[in-house]
């Protein structure tokens, strides 16, 4: 059977507008005057706790109103707009799911409510389930799965309806390594093979960068980078250097040759090499004469931008204070 | 792959999904079908279906007993039933009634309180529906459920009375006007003992704190109401009965089948009119805190 | 054992809790006043009828019983923090004891207290004599039904997840709606027993009575056997059952 194309491109497509967008909850600001937009791919929400990322999304569901400013879902207002809402999905970080009915049961009520006829809404639970990787377990109680299987079930109640967006709020939390790469990998499937676009929050760099394709650097309430993933992790490159021998010749032939080599362990770390410096570093390891051991690029990660930034933010308060 | 009757190829798996789209009604009707599935424990456990259809039971046993009672009085003295004063349709409420509010108590509060406190809540509202049409819909669902209850022994005292009658056809004939008596008073009280359970549940923590206020409640009510009733001066005795929570259905039921068979006596010096606004003012203002409840609700 | 009593005790005294069960036991109050301000006054026999037996036994025991027994394995089931406490290392029959003892000793105050003054009072405003005698006796009689309740709704507590849900049904059905049209359930109900106990101990309001007690020893056999069976369920659950 030949795969439907989507009739619109949803990666132009703006699905989530923020506008000057504030929320207050009493004398605390969750959300200061952000505005920014969402398109149609997998876009990470980052920020560490308490950076405002669960109320953007509740703002742009419409679970709670926003102090000022506008939230947009698809050019509507999802809280006031419930039409809009049948093309949503939504996971919550927090436990959402009731014990006593089977995901069954329960995938199907959910696609229900979200407007399916009974016999679709049946056959939609059991694809749906399939595609999360639910099998036997499904026909038990929820009270009686483990964190991963719930999780699983959570993440299909989002895609069960057969939405245009999906907002999932911290969809690895408690997740083991494993639970976590597989969620992070069926995000990523649903995107690729259903072109269902995806807004993920995590305070975790990694799922993000290895997920998301766009990503919103969000903290203490204001957006503080945001752009494609490919841009943060590729403007710069660190080259490991490891040599068995000829070490301190290394790196005076590294110096001579203006490039600045720093020990780290075993091996010497040069940060942003770029164009003429690898033929500068070929060379200074051919004049030292040194045995060489290894010779590996590591890209940025994501982890690293966000440390360096927010550090530059406390040293920057801290030198207010002094 | 095999191809049947219709010719489809089967492509298991996820896809995407093209069929109809029924929005805010399909949504209504789902919680409501949720609710009562939630109420009589279908596609849950087996445990979970025991509660119910023991107060099912408990409420029908009342009317077998009436209906076995009036049939060996009619045996023993021919024509005896209609002398005595047995009891019968209208004064099944005031006798059993005490059963669908503990049923309503006990189930009602699982429509709302687990959704609130286990986060359900949240996936419901960002579905295509409004806060308030889920409580409506948890309301009807509740309503749903104690109107069968409601009826059920109802029906099961029908039977008995029409089967244990020398000769059936005629009990009907005299006695057709019962049928939609019932029916309506059924309905009075299912309304009024869901709204009232609507209430309780859609602003207490948990399960156990609605049911233990609603019952307290009733059962307080009437034991003070009534004692207190016989004692104080008829003029405002009278009021006074007005304050017993679970009388106010039976009031008027008593008007809807012209009898009296309401507990508190005192109750005989009100106009019907009172009776009647009075428990219409009670149903609509509990149902409009449910719905303000829901319409400010926060996450 | 003595902590967990005083943990048990703690817990049972959130705020709201204790606020609504004073707001119960007060209610008694109201039918006492009431025969102050009442010209035609009521009788011994009418006051055993409405307070006593209407009020107090059946309505206000149960309700007090109910909301302070079933919590005390119920709250903690459902928060899974009964392990906690089976982790402990004492027997089984040493939790449930002290958490039992918790439970009654904030229900019979409260009921005896609520007796008491209520009884006291409305025979005072009726102008009868013997009030004391007939408070003394109801707040003994109810004491005792406390202890048994409490015992029994403690062991629901434990077995169901439903267990106010079945309280209310054993106490207003079985014991309330299907007592009035089945008299040898007075046999199986413990309000019987405590009106039983109430009625032996002050004998002279009774007189003239109609209503059918039974007899004093079968209901203190009857209520020794409802508590060590029902104690004796809740140790044997409480060994046997999967703590979550």
């Amino acid at each position: 059977m030949a795969r439907r194309i989507a009739t619109y491109d949803l990666r132009v497509e703006i699905l989530l507008r923020a506008e000057k967008l504030t929320k207050r909850y009493g004398s605390v600001i969750a959300l200061d005057e952000v505005s920014f937009e969402i398109g149609g791919t997998i876009t990470g929400l980052l920020g560490p706790n308490g950076a405002g990322k669960s109320t953007a999304i509740k703002l742009f569901l419409g679970l709670t109103e926003p102090t000022s400013g506008r939230a947009e879902v698809l050019g509507q207002d999802a809280g006031r707009d419930e039409q809009v809402r049948a093309r949503l999905g939504y996971m919550p970080e927090h436990d959402c799911l009731p014990s006593a009915v089977s995901a069954t049961e329960f995938l199907t009520h959910m696609a229900e409510t979200s407007g399916l006829p009974p016999r679709h809404a049946r056959v939609r639970a059991a694809d749906t389930l399939r595609h999360v990787g639910l099998f036997e377990e499904r026909y038990r109680p929820m009270g009686g799965y483990s964190t991963g299987m719930k999780q699983r079930v959570k993440l299909a109640q989002t895609l069960v309806h057969d939405p245009v967006l999906v907002l999932l709020d911290e969809p690895t939390a408690g997740l083991d390594p494993t639970g976590r790469e597989e969620m992070l990998a069926l995000i990523r499937k649903t995107h690729r093979e259903f072109g269902i676009s995806l807004v993920m929050s995590s305070h975790l760099m990694g799922d993000v960068e290895r997920t998301c394709e766009r990503v919103l650097v969000l903290e203490n309430g204001s957006v503080l980078e945001e752009g494609e993933t490919s841009t943060f992790t590729e403007a710069s490159e660190t080259l490991y250097i490891e040599v068995t021998a000829r070490r301190s010749e290394l790196i005076a032939a590294l110096a001579a040759r203006d490039v600045k080599a720093t020990e780290e362990g075993s091996s010497l770390v040069v940060d942003s090499v770029s164009g003429e410096d690898y033929d500068r570093i070929r060379d200074a390891i051919v004049a030292a004469n040194a045995p060489l051991r290894r010779l590996a690029p590591r890209r940025r990660t994501l982890t690293e931008l966000f440390q360096s930034e927010t550090n530059d933010a406390e040293d920057a308060e801290d030198e207010g204070i002094a | 792959m095999s191809e049947r009757g219709s010719g489809q190829v089967f492509d298991l798996g996820f896809r995407r999904y093209e069929g109809q789209r029924e929005g805010r009604r399909r949504a209504v009707r789902a919680v409501h079908k949720d609710g009562v599935r939630t109420a009589m424990g279908l596609g849950r456990g087996g445990k979970a279906k025991v509660l119910p259809w023991i107060f099912i039971a408990a409420s029908a046993i009342p009317a077998l007993v009436f209906a076995l009672v009036a049939g060996a009085v009619d045996r023993l003295a021919d024509g005896f039933s209609e002398a005595a004063d047995l009891p019968s349709h209208a004064d099944y409420y005031g006798i059993a009634g005490i059963v669908l509010f503990l049923f309503a108590a006990v189930v009602g509060p699982e429509l709302f309180c687990p959704d609130r406190s286990s986060g359900t809540i949240s996936l419901y509202l960002v579905r295509p529906l409004r806060a308030t049409d889920y409580a409506m819909a948890r309301w009807a669902a509740l309503l749903t459920v104690m109107v069968v209850v409601a009826w059920i022994p109802q029906l099961v005292l029908l039977a008995g009375l029409v089967f244990g009658a020398p000769e059936p056809g005629s009990y009907i004939s005299d006695h057709w006007k019962d049928i939609p008596r019932f029916l309506v008073a059924g309905l009075v009280i299912a309304v009024y003992v869901s709204t009232i359970t609507s209430l309780a549940a859609a602003y207490a923590k948990r399960r156990a704190y609605a049911a233990a206020f609603l019952i307290g409640v009733l059962i307080i009510s009437a034991a003070v109401i009534g004692g207190v009733t016989e004692t104080v001066d008829d003029g405002v005795g009278r009021w006074l009965a007005l304050l017993s929570v679970g009388d106010i259905p039976i009031y008027v039921n008593d008007i809807i089948f012209d009898e009296r068979t309401s507990s508190i006596e005192a109750a005989r010096d009100l106009s019907n009119a009172v009776k009647i606004g009075w428990y219409l003012a009670i149903v609509a203002t509990a149902g409009a805190f449910v719905l303000r409840r829901y319409r400010k609700l926060s996450l | 054992m003595t902590s967990i009593y005083f943990l048990s005790l703690r817990q049972l005294q959130s705020r709201w809790r204790i606020a609504a069960l004073i707001g119960v036991a007060v209610v008694p109050l109201v039918p006492a006043i009431v025969s102050f301000a009442a010209s035609d006054k009521p009788t011994a026999l009418e006051l055993d009828d409405t307070l006593i037996n209407g009020l107090l036994a059946s309505a206000i025991l149960p309700i007090i019983a109910l909301a302070l027994a079933t919590p005390v394995f119920g709250n903690e089931l459902e928060d899974k923090t009964l392990a906690n406490l089976t982790l402990t290392p004492l027997r089984r029959w040493q939790i449930v004891a002290p958490k039992l003892a918790a439970a009654v000793s904030v229900a019979i105050p409260l009921i005896a207290l609520s007796a008491l003054v209520s009884v006291f009072l409305a025979f005072e405003g009726a102008e009868l004599s013997g009030g004391q005698r007939a408070a003394v006796a109801t707040a003994i009689g109810l004491a005792i039904g406390a202890l048994v309740y409490c015992a029994m709704f403690s062991w629901l507590g434990l077995v169901s997840r439903r267990a106010l849900g079945v309280g209310l049904l054993y106490a207003f059905v079985w014991e309330g709606l299907f007592g009035t049209f089945v008299d040898g359930l007075k046999y199986l109900s413990v309000k019987q027993y405590a009106l039983s106990i109430i009625n032996a101990l002050d004998p002279a309001r009774f007189d003239g009575s109609d209503q059918t007690v039974i007899g004093v020893t079968t209901a203190a056999i009857g209520s020794s056997v409802v508590l060590v069976v029902f104690t004796w369920l809740t140790v044997r659950r409480l060994r046997r059952m999967d703590v979550p």
